[in-house]
């Protein structure tokens, strides 16, 4: 027996003109945004991957684009931050599949954990790389 | 009494007689994702920016190119099954279907895209 979904009539997901904002619906609208994100990054690994198997000079020139000038710093560092958010969303969702920190107070907690840990990871994987 | 396990009982329930799959699909999915998310940013992101010489050592080195042929593989299947998600949420019927058909023939070829990279980068270091 197949689904009635009804998807013609029911109400676009997250209901932003339903409900206040609060962390738990901001989290899990971010987790869709980065997901998009890093969908950008996933493109832009590829893009890297065929450029160096395209042989030095392809490498050399798409090089300059990827990474030599302001905004490809910008971007890369959205991208490690879209990474890091989408992570730590994935594990807590994997925490909540296993019927643990479904409370209120704790689910909470949990949401400005994965906003406040993604912009520490990020500032910290973003050093570490300009460093090294 | 049933003799089914739980993934058997589940199996054809859920949006679209697929959500339970779907559920285990992207589970699995991401508890690799979680490992190779961080074994990516600090084994292959490194190397990139790096000059060629220096990222084909590094990229054909056996751990890092595993890393990397796995984050490809991974991380286009992922994406597959959570596009999926966005076209029944946003995507008003009559254009979901056909694009949920396209993105999965999307992320097949991106998965073959980025291993075929990889292959020649591994080729084209041997030869010199």
């Amino acid at each position: 027996m197949s689904a009635d979904v009804n998807r013609g009539n029911r109400p676009r997901s997250p209901h932003l003109q339903i409900y206040r904002p609060h962390i738990l619906m901001v989290s899990s609208i971010l987790i869709r945004i980065t997901g998009n994100g890093s969908t950008v990054g996933m493109l832009l690994v590829l893009w890297w991957m065929l450029a160096a198997a395209a042989g030095p000079e392809v490498y050399a020139a798409h090089s300059a684009w990827l990474f030599g000038w302001w905004l490809s710093y910008i971007v890369w560092f959205g991208v490690i931050w879209a990474l890091w958010y989408h992570m730590l969303g994935g594990i807590r969702h994997l925490v909540w599949d296993e019927a643990i920190g479904l409370e209120l107070d704790t689910a909470e907690k949990l949401g400005w954990a994965i906003v406040i840990g993604s912009v520490i990871g990020a500032v910290l994987t973003s050093v570490l790389l300009l460093i090294f | 009494m049933s003799y089914q396990t739980d993934r058997k009982r589940a199996a054809g329930k859920g949006s679209l007689a697929h959500g339970a799959e779907h559920q285990l699909e992207v589970t699995y999915s991401s508890y690799a994702m979680a490992t190779l998310v961080v074994l990516f940013l600090f084994r292959i992101a490194p190397l990139m920016g790096q000059d060629y010489d220096a990222l084909v050592e590094g990229l054909t080195k056996p751990f890092n190119f595993v890393i990397a042929g796995l984050f490809v593989v991974s991380t286009t299947y992922h994406w597959r099954f959570n596009i999926k998600k966005v076209f029944e949420d946003y995507v008003p019927k009559g254009f979901d279907f056909g694009g949920m058909i396209v993105t999965t023939m999307l992320g097949w070829f991106f998965c073959g895209l980025g291993l075929f990279a990889l292959v020649k980068i591994l080729i084209a270091s041997m030869i010199g």
